[in-house]
């Protein structure tokens, strides 16, 4: 796989650009919303508030601002009638690759991929840590990590030739490693699995709003579904208080990648 | 995979200019959203299909719908409005479903169903929001009367936590399904931020049935998004 020659600081400077005038503009999801407050929906206040997300859910993994992932959500609050360019019945990956709207599907699958590759990669340093003491818990890690090989072939099955093939270094440096430096007991261990799973989901939701293709969209829920099962089966293990593992009515939709996490070459 | 700097910088002024139609013509896409005569139209030909085959259901001891027996009852026929509306019903019916099996549950599960119920609330909600003129505020009528015996023979809390992982595990596939055919990215992305929670509720409440991994993950690695493990919307039709 050869490497891009452009300037990726330019390009998310550009994005960013983006960002900004789409933030100004609301999406329009947010904005069909509003028939909640002016409709008929019988709402508290704050479940109004919730609802808008103003209050904010925990931001399990929120450390970077803009990122070229934005970009793709643009892109998809854009396109509306994406059925102009880009194939929706029977539409697979060697179809949508040949469009513009393939190429930043391409750029999401292959961060999907990488963050597979490091969740499998992660599940085998908790296995081999040795703070995992729980006959349950090990068992659970070596399914989850099964699940995650499964959806880094079928990703890479999707992309083809393309397909990205190492652990998303981005997320590792930012997550992964300091929460293994500083595990040292069994709990830790499954805080870093419930932290993972969650981002996982939340950049698959994310990456609903991008993709071009509803077949795509679905697929990466098929896949996001599962990441949040993960998550709520490890929260519930870990005995954390309900509002961690159910933070809300929807799942946050905004990118939670670290800047450098999205896979561009 | 080789881009240019040339084609990156086309490709960020594309979505610009996207971007920015879209914004443009967001009055008109709204007005497309609540619909008018075009989905009355589309509504009525649906529902006409769709009545040919609802009568073909049965419900067991859990909520299994008979695949389809109409022809035209693939995802690509739905439209986005039709799909919201369909969805609000369901969530709606969930919200029933819930309410029913509330008086068989313990003080200390009671907390989470209500809270899983008011989710289902404000799915819904959401939902009609995106159907917009073309919501109901009502649950799904053959939905609810297919479940009827279901929920009548509930006599204990497994059985409700059982009962209520189906109708989880059948709102994860049904949208999953219609993410297949929603067109409108923010109703796609909005559908997108309802599937996790409902495999969320089912995965809690496979937990508090004592079941193993089997059945914490009824698909394997891979939600479904076969409707035929869903609520097909051929054999439920809003009414």
């Amino acid at each position: 796989m050869e490497h891009n020659d452009f300037s990726r600081d330019e390009f998310n400077r550009q994005l960013r650009e983006v960002e900004a005038q789409n933030k100004a503009a609301m999406p329009k999801w947010r904005q069909t919303l509003d028939r909640v407050f002016n409709g008929g929906v019988e709402m508290t206040s704050a479940e109004k508030a919730h609802l808008l997300g103003i209050p904010g859910r925990r931001q399990f993994f929120k450390i970077g601002g803009a990122s070229i992932a934005g970009a793709a959500l643009l892109a998809a609050c854009g396109d509306d009638d994406d059925t102009a360019d880009t194939p929706t019945s029977g539409g697979g990956a060697d179809e949508t690759t040949t469009t513009e709207g393939g190429n930043m599907d391409i750029v999401l699958a292959n961060t999907a991929i990488s963050l597979e590759i490091l969740a499998v990669d992660t599940y085998q340093v908790a296995i081999d840590s040795g703070l995992v003491t729980t006959q349950a818990v090990a068992d659970a890690a070596t399914l989850f990590q099964q699940h995650h090989q499964e959806h880094a072939d079928a990703l890479a099955g999707v992309v083809g030739a393309d397909a990205y093939d190492q652990a998303n270094a981005a997320v590792k440096t930012a997550l992964v490693d300091p929460a293994v430096e500083s595990a040292a007991e069994e709990g830790d261990i499954i805080k870093l699995a419930f932290d993972l799973e969650t981002a996982a989901a939340q950049t698959y939701v994310f990456a609903a709003g991008a993709l071009s293709t509803p077949e795509l969209r679905s697929t990466i829920m098929t896949i996001g579904g599962v990441e949040s099962r993960h998550a709520t089966i490890l929260g519930q293990v870990a005995m954390y208080e309900t509002s961690t593992v159910f933070p809300g009515a929807f799942y946050k939709s905004d990118n939670p990648l670290p800047e450098g996490a999205v896979i561009t070459e | 995979m080789q881009t240019s700097p040339k084609e990156l910088r086309q490709m960020a002024g594309d979505i610009d200019d996207m971007h920015r139609d879209a914004m443009r013509t967001f009055a008109d896409e709204v007005g497309e959203l609540h619909f008018g005569d075009e989905f009355k139209a589309g509504r009525r030909a649906f529902l006409k299909k769709a009545a040919i085959g609802g009568a073909a259901i049965t419900v067991g001891s859990a909520l299994v719908p008979i695949h389809s027996l109409l022809p035209g009852a693939g995802a690509q026929e739905l439209d986005d409005t039709t799909i919201a509306v369909f969805a609000e019903s369901v969530e709606l019916a969930a919200v029933e479903a819930y309410k029913a099996g509330a008086p068989l549950l313990s003080a200390e599960i009671l907390p989470v169903a209500e809270l899983f119920l008011s989710h289902h609330e404000e799915h819904a909600g959401a939902f009609a929001a995106l159907a917009g003129d073309a919501a109901t505020g009502e649950p799904n009528a053959a939905l609810l009367e297919a479940l009827m015996p279901t929920i009548s023979g509930l006599s204990d809390e497994a059985g409700v936590l059982a009962f209520a992982k189906d109708v989880e595990n059948q709102a994860a596939a049904t949208y999953a399904f219609a993410l297949t055919a929603l067109q409108s990215v923010e109703a796609a992305q909005g559908t997108a931020t309802i599937l996790p929670v409902e495999t969320a509720h089912a995965a809690a409440l496979s937990l508090a049935l004592g079941e193993g991994p089997d059945m914490w993950f009824p698909n394997g690695a891979f939600e479904s998004a076969d409707i035929a493990q869903g609520i097909n919307p051929a054999d439920f039709p809003v009414s």
